[in-house]
Order: structure tokens, then sequence, then C-alpha cells
């Protein structure tokens, strides 16, 4: 039956309506971690409206640490633009937004490409919604990223057709890095991985994953100028998570809750709260409502049609659910290289929603063959109906998601000091100082502050009011000095010594600070954890510039991947792509993930 | 003519959303067991000294679930307010209580914390009379030996 080609485009309203239920009293919450994700928005803000540098260094935190490196920061991320184009506080809603909006597309696409009709797509495309509840309620603004990961499979497919189709997937992955999204490049890269190896020629999964490697490698390349000054704060501030260094893989005590745990997870009535359950911090609440959960069960009960997807669903569930599963596939997680140091199971979620929402399809699918006898009308409205139904409940409860978090005041921007301050602050109130120009020293923020408050025992930044606070900058033996330019990555200062003396600036002291005095290089030591510059007698002008060399070099390998990039996409080279064809049948991927044909709901397919 | 097929698969249908709800009707109990629990241990690690006696008093009258959830939810706000409050910093513990909603604060632990913290700012007439609304709401033991820990 032929369905007419606006349906897609209504249906595409969903997450627009979605969005309004969510954010109808966007404000500035004082929950979770709103208000540190805001700030660390502001901050990024800031630096690139109102002094029009890359966040390179970021100033308002911890008394300063490396901006763009930071995982936390997403400067160069295209979702970032809500929050330059509306301010932060709108602009976080923004975000979120344009996140649900690349989730549902996303996950959508894929489903078609599968094959599953537009109902089934629609519903598949819901259960991504449906998790970033959760995600939306705590403020976790950076697992929002996971909405690409149906655009990682989606690229993926198209590459097995047409290889051009390469440096599509290569973007996708630069996209979630710029987003510090290392969770979802992990969770999709492991999807696509077992889908790799679930279709079973062995041939074909080392054709397979060598095609998926190019784009990885080639993705991080891309994204390299945010990607390697990461790497560099990592090797510099090796994260520890010790309180999942002992967790033990296999655990039969955790049967006695297991099932608890699946439905505190899936279909908690208290919608969108992380809560520490049965042992792991869990994000309670997708609550997919009785209906769509029978649909899920009633798809068990027909486990052979969808073994492959029930198989991706158990994995990735099994995952989200960290210590409460009785065998712990993230302890098996952290012990591969390089990913000891993650440490939020349920950061899975959006991933785990993937396979979810095609095994809804199916179910509905399945249900909807059986009751419908041929391709009539009917059948296809039966399937809308429970499409739409499932969007209600939704909308419903997302309208409240927000409702119980306290709400504050922002001071009048009229007030902002100038020059920069560093205070004490309020961990759990920053955004306020941000927006004033003040940092916050005790700064909530915890990939770097453990190790970095070790390091002030030896000195660290003062607060203003603190004793032994000499101001933002100063000069040991002369005493106060004014600057020409104060800004995040650049200091100028006007220096007339008659004695060699010592400029200290109150921020914390990193290796990519550089500074020349009088056209001429000169060292910036550490002294008392303190930014410093030992300046010899003279007249010239001193300036600090934090250009870290790991920049430099990333923003060189992104532009030569830009390159490879167009080069690899282009049509001229559909020759050489011909040379390399892969001699096996690698559809048959997406012939093991698609939808069981159903008589009765079957159409045009993609 | 309703086809066999039909009636059955939807029955199958019917009978997993009864499953269903009865799966998270136990469930929905368990979780709160756990949260409850989990609170507690909370509490006892800040201040095992106040930990059975304020769980009395939380975990008292919870008949509705949403209730017990409010409960909860005040609970772990004052082990927020006690680590502040041991790590010597009550003007951020009085941040917090003056952050719960009025309708929150009907509850005489809430008050009794409250008091502790004016008394530790020395906002010595405003711990009184916190003090007064948490014996008002409930006169009965955890005060007492709440009092004698001071």
């Amino acid at each position: 039956m032929k369905r007419p080609r606006w349906l897609p485009w209504l249906l595409g309203l969903a997450p627009l309506l979605w969005a309004v239920a969510v954010f109808h009293q966007h404000s500035y919450f004082q929950f979770g971690d709103w208000d540190q994700y805001q700030s660390f928005f502001e901050a990024q803000r800031r630096s690139l409206v109102v002094y029009g540098q890359i966040p390179w260094w970021n100033p308002y935190h911890l008394g300063g640490f490396p901006g763009v490196a930071h995982p936390q920061f997403n400067a160069f991320s295209p979702f970032f633009f809500p929050v330059l184009l509306l301010g932060t506080v709108a602009g976080t809603a923004g975000f979120f937004v344009l996140h649900a909006v690349t989730a549902f597309a996303g996950a959508y696409l894929l489903a078609r490409r599968l094959q599953h009709a537009q109902s089934g797509a629609f519903l598949a495309a819901l259960s991504m919604l449906f998790m970033l509840g959760p995600l939306i309620s705590g403020g976790v603004v950076n697992r929002a990223n996971a909405s690409l990961v149906p655009w990682l499979l989606w690229t993926f497919f198209r590459t097995l057709k047409d290889r051009r189709w390469v440096a599509g997937f290569a973007l996708v992955v630069a996209l979630i890095v710029l987003e510090g999204g290392f969770y979802a490049l992990v969770g999709g890269g492991l999807l696509l991985g077992l889908i790799v190896l679930l279709q079973g020629r062995w041939s074909c999964v080392v054709k397979l994953s060598a095609l998926a490697l190019l784009g990885l490698f080639l993705g991080l390349g891309l994204a390299a100028i945010r990607l390697v000054p990461t790497v560099e704060l990592y090797l510099e501030f090796p994260r520890r998570t010790p309180e999942l260094a002992d967790a033990a893989m296999l655990d039969p005590g955790a049967f006695r809750h297991f099932l608890d745990s699946i439905s505190a997870l899936l279909l908690s009535p208290v919608t969108g709260r992380r809560d520490v359950l049965f042992g792991e911090p869990l994000f309670v609440g997708v609550h997919l409502g009785v209906p769509l959960m029978a649909l899920l069960v009633f798809g068990a009960v027909c486990v052979r049609h969808d073994a492959v997807c029930w198989c991706l669903f158990g994995f990735f569930l099994l995952l989200v659910l960290g210590r409460t599963s009785p065998l712990n596939l993230w302890a098996l997680l952290r012990k591969l290289p390089g990913l000891w140091s993650l440490n939020l199971p349920m950061s899975m979620m959006m991933v785990m929603a993937i396979p979810l929402g095609w095994l809804l399809s199916n179910s509905l699918g399945r249900l909807v063959n059986a009751v419908f006898s041929d391709a009539g009308a009917a059948s296809v409205a039966a399937a809308m109906v429970v499409g739409l139904t499932s969007l209600a409940p939704l909308l419903y409860q997302h309208c409240r998601l927000l409702e119980s978090h306290p709400r504050a005041g922002l001071p009048e921007l009229a007030g902002i000091r100038t020059p920069f301050v560093t205070s004490l602050g309020n961990r759990s109130a920053m955004l306020p100082s941000v927006l004033q120009n003040r940092g916050v020293l005790f700064a909530y923020e915890e990939v770097i502050r453990e190790r970095l408050e070790s390091r002030w025992r030896e000195g660290r930044p003062a607060a203003e009011g603190e004793p032994g606070y000499r101001g933002e900058y100063f000069l040991e033996n002369t005493g106060s000095v004014n600057p020409r330019d104060f800004t995040p990555n650049h200091l100028v200062f006007d220096l007339d010594l008659d004695l060699a003396d010592v400029l200290m600036v109150n921020q914390n002291h990193a290796s990519g600070w550089k500074a020349r005095f009088a056209g001429r290089p000169i060292e910036v030591r550490n002294r008392r954890g303190l930014l410093s510059v030992a300046v010899p007698a003279g007249t010239g002008t001193l300036e600090l510039s934090y250009r870290p060399d790991s920049a430099t070099t990333g923003a060189w390998i992104s532009a030569a991947c830009v390159l490879a990039c167009l080069v690899l996409g282009s049509s001229r080279l559909k020759g050489l792509w011909g040379t390399l064809r892969l001699a096996a049948d690698l559809s048959s991927v997406e012939r093991m993930l698609a939808a069981a044909r159903y008589p009765a709901f079957t159409d045009e397919g993609r | 003519m309703i086809r066999r097929t039909a009636v059955s698969t939807t029955l199958i249908y019917v009978l997993c959303g009864v499953v269903v709800f009865l799966w998270r009707e136990r469930s929905l109990a368990a979780e709160y067991d756990d949260r409850l629990e989990h609170g507690q241990r909370l509490l006892s690690r800040a201040r095992p000294e106040l930990s059975r006696s304020i769980f009395r008093a939380l975990a008292r009258d919870f008949g509705s679930r949403d209730d017990l959830d409010r409960r909860i939810r005040a609970a772990q706000t004052l082990v927020e307010v006690t680590k502040h409050l041991n790590e010597r910093r009550p003007a951020e513990a009085l941040r917090i209580l003056e952050s719960i909603p009025e309708s929150e604060l009907s509850d005489a632990v809430t008050w009794w914390y409250l008091s502790q913290v004016h008394g530790l700012l020395g906002h010595l007439e405003l711990a009184a009379e916190a003090l007064r609304r948490a014996r008002e709401m409930d006169p009965t033991e955890p005060w007492a030996g709440a009092k004698e820990t001071r």
C-alpha cells in the first residue's frame, strides 16, 4: 500500500511537540548537573562572544584549566550554536531540543533503512525521546550526544552500498568527539561491532571492521583539533574511579533484584530521576508505560524471529544496569585498554534505545499483522494509533519533568564586573558568578578537580577576600600592575621596571602558556602553583598567551583529514573504490537486521 | 468473521500487559525499600548516633508511596545538610534548607535540622523557633534523643 509522502514530515512534529512539553517553562535550574553545564556553557560563550576567542583556556572554574581540551566543553560542536544564538539559559534548552530532533530523525531513518514500516520506525524514534527524559531532568548535557549514534549506524549502512559514504561516517564520528561524547562513541562502536560480529561470516567481519576502522580513524583525525588537547589533558590528569575498581563481573546475589532493577530503569513512574538503586546509580524512570512495555514482552514471546535484536538489546541492558546485573558487563568493559575511566553505566541508555526501538517496531508489526490479515487501511491506521498513543504519555510525563526542580534568579547583567575576579563562589550555583565575570575557585567539576586539588598543596590561586589574595595579577616585589588586555587566552602588560621582578597571575599554571617580553620569548614558570614570569629590568610589553602545542598539532591533523574526507567522498574516486570492492556481499548485515516481512505491514521500506 | 489468530494474538498481548503491570507493582515495593535502605545507610554514615531516631521518624506513617518518596527526598537533602554541618559549612547547610519548598517543610526532622543550623550560625531566636516547630509537629522521642546528642 502506498503511503502519503507528507507522513514522515507530520511524524517529524513529534520531537517538536516533545520540546514544547519539556521546555515550556525553561529556566535556570539549581538541580543535578544543570548549573555545572550551564556555567561551562557560559564560560565558552563569554570567550567566543565577549572576547572573540576560542575557549582554549577557561579561567572561570577551579582557578583555570584548559577549556577546549576538557571533555565537558563543546564549543566546536554545531550543537553549541543555540547557546551562542540564544544565550546560556535558553540556549541549553535549544541544545537539548537539537539533540532530540537529531536522535529522533536518526533513529527514524535508521529504522527505515532496515525496512521497518513508517509506524514502526516512528516507535523506534520515540524510544530515543523516552531516554532523553532522565538526561534532561538531571541536566546531564554531555550524555545527550548519543543522539548521533543512530546516524553513526545509518552512515555505516550507507557505506556498505557506496564506499564514499565512509566520509559521512567519519563526519559523524568527528561530531561525537567534538561534542565530548566519549561514552556515545564507545557505545556506538560496541553496537556496530556486535552487529558486524553477529552477521556470522568471518570474511565479512574482517572487511567490515576494516571499513569501520577507516571511518573511525578518519573521524578521530577530523576532530583532532579537540581530541589531541583532550588526550594531553587526560595524560596530565588521569581519571580515577575507585568506587568501580573492585566491582565483580559475576554476582549471583544480584539475581534477587535483577527484575526489579529492569523495572526501575524502564517502568518506574518516577520519571527522569537519577537514583542509587540496588547498589548502582541508575537513571530511573524512562517510564515506557505498560502498553509499550507489554509490546516488548510480547516480542519476547516470539524471540526466535528477533534473536539478533534481542542479543543487542540484552547486551546494552546488562551494560546499563552495571552492578545491579548478575553479569556485570560494565566491569568487563572497563577491563579493556583505555576504557578503565568509564564510570557511569547508565550513560549508554540512549544506545540501548536503538535495538529497543527495533524490537518495539517488530512487535508492533507482528501484532498488527496477526490482527489484520490484509494490508488494508485498517492495519496501517491501527499501527499509527499505537504509535501516536505512545507519544501522548511521553508528552504528558515530560510536561512535568522539570516541574519540581528548584529555580533561581540570575543577576542583572548590568552588574557585570570587569576585569575578571576569582571568587570563592558557590559550587552549587556557579552560573551567576560566571555571568558576572567571576571565577569560582571551589567549583563543581569531576574530571580534573581531585588531581588538581592535590597539586594545590604546593600553592593555589587565591579567591578575592581570602588571606594572601593580592589581586588577579601582581609583581612579586613592586606590587600592582595594570594590564592593557586581560582576556581568557591572552594577557598583555606594559611594564617599565627598574629592577627585575616576577609577574604573577592568579591562575593555575599549565604547560600551554607562552610569554614574550619586548618581542622575545620568555619562560612561563610554575611558582606556588600559579602562572609566573620572571621579567628582566627594562621597558617593554609582556604578552602571555595560552597556545598549547597539542592544539596546533591537532589543527594540522584535522586539516589533513578534511582533505582526505573530501578525496574519499569525491564522486571522481568511484573508480578507485571499485578496485577496492569487497568480494563478499556486505549488505548481509542490513538483511540480518531488517524487519521481518509481515504481509500486512510492509511497504516500500526505504 | 474474526480470525482465530487475531483473537489469540490480542489475548497474548493483553496477557503480556497484565504480566508487565504485576511485575511493575511488585518491583515498586522493592524499589522503595531499597531507596529507604540507601537513605538510611547514607545517614548512618553521616551521623550514626542520629540515624536510628531520624529514620524512625521518616519511616513512620508512610502509607502512600508519594509520601514515602517525599520523605526519602527529605532524607537525601538532610544527608547533604549533614555533610555541610560536619565540614563546618553551616551557611551552605542553611542555603539548602531554605531551598526546600514550604510544602516539604512539614517534616519535624527538617525543622529540627533547621534549628541545628541556625544554632550553629548563632541565630538563636530562629533556632528556638525551629525547634519549637519540630516539637510541635512531633513531640515524641527523636527530639529528646537528638537534644542529648547536642
